[in-house]
C-alpha cells in the first residue's frame, strides 16, 4: 500500500498524513512501509500489572484530600482482540482534561482554571473477562491553534496494550452527540465508517443510582494474535 | 464476527505526566535470562531535521525463552523525548531470535514511535551492532538495501562501563528510516 496510507487497515486507522491536522505535515513517513510477515518480536509484548499499579478513580486521586470537580462518569468496557477474545490483565492508561478544558501541563496555557483536586491521570488493568472501569469527570472541550477557531471536543486519551507489541493502541474516546465532531480534523481522520467506534455509548446500566453516569467504550485491537505460526506450514 | 477494530489516533501533546517516568526508561529481562547491559540511545526527527520534543519512545525486546508474553514488564521500557528529541534507554543485550523461516534473526529490538501528529504508532526495529555493517537476518532482507542502514544502531562508546548504541528515528526526509506495516 503506497502513502498517504497508514500501517493498518486503511478502512479503520487513519493515514499517516492526513493535512487538515496540520502536525502530521512534517511528521508523517512518505516512503513506502515494508510490509513484516510478524515473528516473536511482533507476536510477543509485555505485561506490566507488576510494573504499574491500578490507579482508576480520577476524581481522588490528586494527592489531597479533595474531590476533582465535575460532571462524575464511570468509563467501562471489554478490550478484545482482533477474533473477540477478551484480553485479560492488560494496561490501560487513560490521560485527559479537567472539567474546563485544561490540562495540567506546561505547553497548556488555555485560559480556564486549574482543578487542584484533579491531575487527569489513570491506569488500571482488564480483569480475566478483558474487562476495564475508570471513575473520573466528564472533561471540557478546549481551543488548539490548528486552525482559526478551533476546538478539540471533549475526549479521554486512551493507551492499550494487548496480547502482542503489535496490538498496542493509543487512541481518544469521545462523548455521543458532541457537535464539535464534524469538525475536529483527528476524529475526522479516521476514515468515516469507522468514526462513530471512538464514540462512547451512554448506557443507563453502568451509570450508577445518585453517583455517576455511565459511558461503554468497548476496543477491539487489530494485529497479529499471540499464538506463534507452525513453522511447518509457513512458507 | 466481532464488530470492527478500534480506529488510532494522536497521543497529543499532553501526555507526559501521565504516562513517563524516568524509571521506565530501563528494561529488565527475566530472572533466569543472561543480562549484559547495553544502552540504546538516539534522537526523534522530523523533516526539516528538528528534534522531536514531544514524543514517546517504547522499547519492546523479545525473548525467545518466553515466546508469547512476558511477566512483569520484562523488556519493555518507554522514554519521552527530551528538548532536542533525545530519548535513551537501558536494556539487556537482545538475542538473536527464532524465524518462521527456520532462519535466525540477528538480534534486535523493536521500538515504537508516538507523537503529536502521528496518527498510529509507528513501529519500526533497531538491531545493535558493532560496525555500520548490514547483518544477515531475513527481516532486513525484506528492506530495500538502501534503506537497511536506517534500522542499524551503531555502536558510540560506552558509558559508565555499558556499551551505548545509537539509533535516530527520521520520520521523513533523507534518511528516512523504516517503518514497518502490519
Amino acid at each position: 500500500m503506497n502513502r498517504p496510507s497508514g500501517r493498518r487497515d486503511p478502512a479503520t486507522f487513519p493515514p499517516y498524513l492526513h493535512p487538515p491536522y496540520a502536525s502530521t505535515v512534517a511528521r508523517s513517513p512518505r516512503e513506502e512501509l515494508v510490509a513484516l510477515e510478524a515473528t516473536i518480536s511482533e507476536r510477543s509484548g509485555p505485561r506490566l500489572s507488576g510494573r504499574l499499579p491500578e490507579d482508576a478513580d480520577l476524581t481522588r486521586n490528586a494527592g489531597t484530600a479533595g474531590e476533582a470537580i465535575g460532571e462524575r462518569i464511570i468509563v467501562t468496557g471489554r478490550v478484545v482482540d482482533a477474533a473477540g477474545t477478551p484480553v485479560p490483565h492488560t494496561l490501560v492508561e487513560v490521560w485527559q482534561a479537567n472539567a474546563a478544558g485544561r490540562y495540567i501541563h506546561q505547553r497548556d496555557d488555555h485560559a480556564a482554571p486549574l482543578d487542584p483536586n484533579f491531575v487527569g491521570i489513570g491506569r488500571c488493568h482488564t480483569d480475566a473477562d478483558g474487562v476495564y472501569r475508570f471513575t473520573t469527570i466528564r472533561p471540557g472541550a478546549y481551543p488548539w491553534r490548528n486552525h482559526p477557531n478551533a476546538w478539540r471536543p471533549a475526549h479521554i486519551h486512551l493507551s492499550v496494550f494487548g496480547p502482542t507489541i503489535a496490538s498496542r493502541l493509543v487512541t481518544q474516546m469521545y462523548f455521543p452527540g458532541d457537535p464539535l465532531h464534524a469538525l475536529d480534523p483527528i476524529l475526522s481522520a479516521v476514515p468515516a465508517g469507522a468514526r462513530q467506534r471512538l464514540v462512547a455509548r451512554y448506557d443507563h446500566d453502568v451509570t450508577v443510582p445518585e453517583w455517576a453516569l455511565g459511558y461503554r467504550f468497548d476496543v477491539v485491537l487489530a494485529g497479529p494474535g499471540a499464538t506463534p505460526p507452525d513453522p511447518g506450514t509457513t512458507p | 464476527m466481532t464488530a470492527g477494530a478500534t480506529p488510532s489516533q494522536t497521543l497529543g501533546p499532553f501526555f507526559t505526566d501521565a504516562l513517563v517516568d524516568p524509571g521506565l526508561a530501563r528494561a529488565t529481562a527475566s530472572p533466569d535470562a543472561e543480562a549484559e547491559p547495553m544502552r540504546l540511545e538516539g534522537r526523534v526527527l522530523d523533516a526539516d531535521g528538528s528534534g522531536v520534543d514531544d514524543a514517546l519512545v517504547e522499547l519492546w525486546r523479545a525473548d525467545p525463552d518466553h515466546p508469547d508474553v512476558t511477566g512483569d514488564g520484562h523488556g519493555w521500557a518507554r522514554s519521552a523525548t527530551d528538548a532536542e528529541g533525545g530519548y535513551r534507554f537501558w536494556l539487556p543485550r537482545p538475542r538473536p531470535l527464532p524465524h518462521p523461516s527456520a532462519r535466525e534473526q540477528a538480534p534486535h529490538v523493536v521500538v515504537l514511535v508516538l507523537a503529536r501528529g502521528i496518527l498510529d504508532v509507528l513501529l519500526t526495529r533497531a538491531y545493535p551492532v558493532e560496525e555500520p555493517t548490514v547483518p544477515d537476518d531475513p527481516v532486513l532482507r525484506r528492506v530495500p538495501a538502501e534503506r537497511r542502514g536506517t534500522l542499524l544502531a551503531v555502536r558510540d562508546g560506552e558509558v559508565d562501563d555499558v556499551p551505548r548504541y545509537r539509533f535516530d528515528v527520521r520520520l521523513q526526509g533523507p534518511g528516512e528510516t523504516v517503518f514497518f506495516a502490519l
